[in-house]
């Protein structure tokens, strides 16, 4: 079975007109297994949304190659089987929800017999029902993304591209929405998530990419990258005696106030470490596997660290 | 089918637009206005009413074709409703398309109101006319006069909007295309410079054909000039309308048939090269 | 789009702008061009000058109509330039009126009237202090008249106009007149409003018919009548009363026009179908009904007799006697006498019975009483030696300007009791008569076909009636007989 997304050696560079160039993407290479909830994180104008477009058939490659569903991105068949909901969607704002539905089910071809129960089942998904013959203008943005979210299910798709999907939301859309994530893959669906919100993909995503500067700097499983083997030790009462005694074990160590705190890049010289404090006067108070947030991981990597 | 679907998105979108509005209802005042010069003579009010209510459609028509289509294709970019409608199962020549044939409704419409009230305007002053001229050399003046209640009005009016519509297809279409890969304010100017120069092609040919220019660059320029741009110069009939003594050569329907057909053929030519330009559009 | 697809779109657009330039060959308005001079359609194309160039008159305009006009205004500018016109013609400032009149026709070609009016200012007012017009503007009136012609070919309205307030009117050049009014009459009209074909007015057809008389082609006269009347026939309806009233007015013209034949020239089978022409009418008039039965009488005496009248018999000597002399510098003096006709002459006449002159001349006063029958003119000419009245220039495009260094005066006196005598002051007016060359001429003719019909009678129409020991010539005009006079004048003579 393919891979929901397949891209191999994409470049994208936009030329200036005066003779210049950019490169928004360079040389990607990503997979993204169906079924899973992926992450593709990136500062501004790392390129993420030049390679949703390329997905899209929006933009097309410098070189390189981006499949979808198997097939060449932009292929009409391909189409029928996935979704997008850009950042911040605008839609025809004289137009009510269930008229943008409405429209988008004609692109579809959608039968006018199903079109209303379907788009009705829709904006009662997306918690519309009330607000749906409004016209779009007196929406609020959680509103419109929430019909940009229903846009986007008319086909039941496969393959959904979000992008920015929760940017602006107040909390009970944002976590609605984050719901809404959890439940496509429930159903089997593949889901891309381009996102700043570092702790919705934390919570939610399956797998994340971290895009700078058009390069990948890192990809894996979320729960992969932010568990590492670093370990933490922490003691009260610790003097100099104890710090020159573990100082060729730990990689970092300070003492505030009488607490040391200590980390160790592996825990292969623990025991050395915890057998050192416990010889000396100082008090053990804890002993931890160190954690990583995902915002922390994305900073490092976007600063080139690690 | 997603052409007719946007199609009909895009005559929603258009006819809600503020200044498209405000151009149709001056358009309107303007026609209305014009029934009031009654200061001439009989055939000098009729004269004003008729030349100045094609013009004032002309006008308006330029003016609501360029605004409108300038923003057609630019408007759904920037609103990035391009995006969930091209990732949705629609071709691209598809949307291109229809956001065309959405303009020439648009602009149907608008034009077809302004006719309306044109051609009803000039039939009411024709019927209602106070100083009526005979032209029996005073033989059955009142004769004619109660005729000419019933027959005031006058279906060749309606060739004079048919042909003022078909201009701006042609027009919309060369804006269509600009639109693909200029700016909206670029092709505004663009566009307007086509249809200026356009209009002038009888100028431009009589500058090839008189032979009064002898350089061959400048005549070979004034040839490709008034043969490659469209010549919006034949759409306009209001001399013939104006005079309705006047014939059309081979008969109304003939040239304003050929000039239909001509209309027609440009507008496809155009808008081939629209959506095959469109094709590799990045957006 | 696949690479297959797009060929295919290209191939079409391909086929499609062929098929442009095919479909725009018909309808390329300068291809009508090279037929008819201007169609008028759309933007400007260029007028001509009088020197031929083409030339965009866009910038002449006045500066508060060049933007209606370059819009593409250009009717409506036409029509309220038309109207500022009007204000010039008002105030007599004749002079605006023709730069205007030439930028209304190219702003809008179709404007009949202002072709009409434009000429006829031309025709007739540029004028001396005595009155005259200045004759120069007869060429330039003529061009504007057969633009008017070019652009507007399908109508009768200017062919009209050129043949009889031009032709017929003012240059009395029955010739022309025939051409232009044959052509106004296969002409049609149509509805100014809504460009309907009507009709043609049937004076158009009545006004060819006194056309062929005054050029004496008398066949052609009759038979013309005779189609004014079955026209009429065939335009009546029940409705409409008007075709009748033009069906009388021809039998009559015709009835008159044959009796008038009978009684000039003798011509006896014209004479009956006259009278059967007449006679045809129901409703005749008392004095009608007299005239019929006077002619019916004649006829019968005619027949009864076998003398056959022929009023033109014997021709009357004119004895014409003509001098001029120079009363100052540019101020002329025609004096002469002609016996033009006595009125004895008529008193035998076979007209006096419908015209009733003598009769009713001796029944005055005697003091009061004609010696001669008044009423014939005699044309005036002092023009430039090298002026040719008969073959005047013509302009192939039209302009206003003139060649203001021609002298060309006309003016015309009436015979009155047989003498005439007329001075001509040509001083004041030194625009209009420069007297820049060097030799002059001064022609006097007595001309029977601008005569009135009542002279007519008594010489006919082509002059068969008169004579005279000196000046009768028949040359000028081959088939007509006029007296006619030229002196040749230095310029220190008149100066």
């Amino acid at each position: 079975m393919a891979a929901a997304i397949e891209i191999q050696g994409l470049t994208k560079r936009y030329k200036n007109p005066l003779g210049g160039e950019l490169t928004a993407v360079d040389n990607l290479d990503l997979t993204v297994e169906k079924g899973e909830i992926f992450g593709f994180l990136g500062p501004n104008g790392a390129g993420k949304t030049t390679t949703i477009k390329v997905l899209l058939g929006l933009l097309f490659p410098t070189t390189g190659k981006a499949l979808v569903l198997g097939k060449p991105a932009g292929d009409i068949e391909v189409k029928k089987r996935i979704a997008y909901l850009p950042e911040s969607p605008y839609f025809y704002e004289y137009m009510s929800a269930r008229e943008v539905l409405y429209f988008y089910a004609d692109l579809f071809k959608i039968p006018r017999s199903t079109r209303k129960g379907l788009v009705d089942d829709l904006l009662a998904r997306v918690g519309m029902t009330n607000a749906a013959d409004k016209p779009l203008r007196q929406y609020s943005k959680g509103m419109l993304q929430r019909v940009g979210i229903a846009q986007a299910l008319l086909n039941e798709p496969e393959l959904i591209f979000l992008d920015e999907p929760t940017s602006g939301l107040d909390p009970i859309a944002h976590a609605d929405i984050c719901n809404l994530i959890l439940d496509l893959k429930v159903q089997g669906k593949t889901v891309f998530v381009s996102s700043h919100q570092l702790s919705d993909i934390e919570a939610i995503g399956d797998r994340v990419s971290i895009l700078v500067g058009g390069k990948l700097a890192m990809q894996g499983a979320v729960k992969e990258l932010l568990t590492t083997q670093q370990m933490e030790v922490i003691a009260d009462g610790a003097g100099d005696a104890l710090v020159s005694a573990i100082k060729g074990y730990v990689a970092e160590c300070e003492i505030h106030a009488g607490r040391l705190t200590a980390f160790l890049e592996t825990s292969e010289n623990l025991d050395k470490v915890v057998d050192a404090v416990l010889k000396s006067d100082a008090t053990l108070v804890s002993v931890n596997p160190r954690r990583r947030t995902l915002e922390k991981l994305f900073v490092d990597t976007v600063r080139g660290g690690r | 089918m997603a052409i007719w679907t946007i199609a009909r998105t895009t005559v929603g979108e258009a006819m809600r637009k503020k200044v498209l509005n405000i151009c149709l209802i001056v358009a309107i005042a303007m026609i209305v206005i014009s029934l009031s010069f009654t200061q001439f003579s009989f055939k000098q009010d009729m004269t004003i009413v008729k030349s100045l209510g094609l013009f004032v459609i002309l006008l308006a028509g330029f003016v609501i074709s360029l605004l409108m289509c300038v923003s057609l294709i630019p408007n759904e970019v920037e609103r990035r409703t391009i995006y969930t409608i091209l990732a949705k199962p629609v071709n691209r020549y598809e949307f291109v398309v229809g956001k065309f044939l959405g303009g020439l409704l648009t602009l149907a419409i608008n034009i077809g109101i302004m006719g309306a009230v044109f051609v009803l305007m000039v039939t009411l002053k024709a019927a209602f006319g106070t100083d009526v001229q005979s032209t029996a050399g005073g033989v059955g003046v009142a004769v004619e006069a109660a005729a000419r209640k019933v027959q005031a009005f006058d279906p060749q009016l309606v060739l004079g909007v048919v042909m003022i519509y078909f201009q701006f297809v042609v027009l919309s279409a060369v804006v269509m295309l600009f639109s693909v890969f200029l700016t909206p304010t670029v092709n505004f100017f663009a566009s307007a410079g086509v249809y200026i120069v356009g209009s002038a092609a009888g100028i431009w040919k009589s500058m090839y054909v008189s032979g009064s220019e002898a350089n061959p660059v400048v005549k070979g320029f004034y040839m490709l000039v008034s043969n490659v741009l469209p010549n919006f110069d034949r759409f306009n009939i209001q001399n013939k309308l104006i005079h309705p003594v006047q014939e059309f050569r081979g008969g109304p329907m003939e040239y304003v048939g050929l000039t239909v057909l001509y209309a027609v053929l440009y507008s496809l030519v155009v808008m081939i090269a629209a959506v095959i330009v469109f094709e590799r559009k990045e957006v | 789009m696949t690479q297959g697809k797009k060929t295919v779109l290209i191939a079409v657009a391909l086929v499609a702008f062929i098929a442009i330039g095919v479909v725009q060959r018909p309808i390329n308005y300068l291809r009508y061009d090279e037929k008819a001079k201007s169609q008028g359609w759309g933007m400007a194309e260029t007028a001509r000058t009088g020197d031929g160039k083409a030339k965009n008159l866009l910038f002449d305009l006045p500066v508060q109509f060049f933007g209606a006009a370059a819009l593409g205004l250009r009717e409506a500018t036409a029509s309220l330039l038309w109207v500022r016109a009007d204000e010039f013609f008002h105030t007599g400032q004749y002079e605006a009126i023709l730069p205007i009149v030439r930028l209304v026709t190219w702003l809008d070609p179709q404007q009949i009237e202002v072709y009409t009016t434009g000429a006829w200012h031309l025709d007739y007012n540029f004028v001396d202090s005595e009155e005259r017009s200045d004759r120069r503007y007869i060429p330039p009136a003529v061009r504007l008249l057969e633009e008017g012609v070019e652009n507007n070919p399908g109508i009768y309205n200017l062919y009209f106009e050129l043949a009889w307030t031009h032709y017929f009117q003012k240059a009395k050049k029955y010739d022309k007149a025939i051409y232009w009014m044959k052509r106004a009459q296969d002409k049609v009209a149509r509805d100014v409003n809504t460009g309907k074909v009507i009709p043609r007015p049937a004076y158009v057809a009545r006004m060819l018919a006194h056309c062929y008389e005054k050029a004496g082609m008398f066949d052609e006269c009759e038979a013309q009548w005779k189609r004014c009347m079955s026209e009429a026939a065939a335009a009546r309806t029940a409705a409409d009363s008007t075709s009748y009233q033009e069906e009388i007015i021809a039998r009559k013209n015709l009835g008159l026009f044959l009796l008038r034949r009978g009684w000039r020239y003798g011509d006896l089978a014209a004479y009956e179908r006259g009278i059967k022409v007449i006679d045809d009418i129901v409703n005749m008039d008392p004095v009608q009904k007299r005239a019929l039965e006077a002619a019916k009488a004649s006829l019968a005496r005619w027949k009864a007799t076998g003398i056959v009248p022929r009023d033109v018999k014997p021709p009357v000597d004119v004895n014409f006697k003509v001098a001029w002399k120079r009363v100052k510098s540019k101020v002329i003096r025609i004096k002469g006498s002609a016996d033009m006709a006595a009125v004895e002459e008529y008193r035998n006449l076979e007209s006096e019975p419908y015209t009733n002159y003598y009769a009713s001349n001796v029944k005055r006063p005697v003091y009061a009483r004609d010696k001669f029958r008044n009423g014939a003119r005699l044309k005036i000419m002092l023009v430039d030696y090298d002026y040719d009245f008969w073959n005047l220039p013509e302009p192939k495009y039209f302009s206003w300007d003139i060649d203001r260094s021609q002298t060309v005066m006309w003016d015309d006196t009436a015979i009155h009791n047989g003498k005439f005598d007329i001075l001509i002051d040509m001083s004041k007016d030194p625009q209009i008569y420069p007297f820049a060359k060097d030799k002059y001429k001064l022609v006097i003719w007595l001309n029977p076909q601008e005569s009135a019909d009542f002279i007519q009678d008594r010489i006919g129409w082509k002059g068969e009636g008169m004579t005279d020991k000196q000046f009768v010539n028949t040359t000028i005009n081959p088939g007509y007989r006029m007296l006619f006079k030229e002196f040749i004048i230095q310029k220190r003579d008149i100066i």
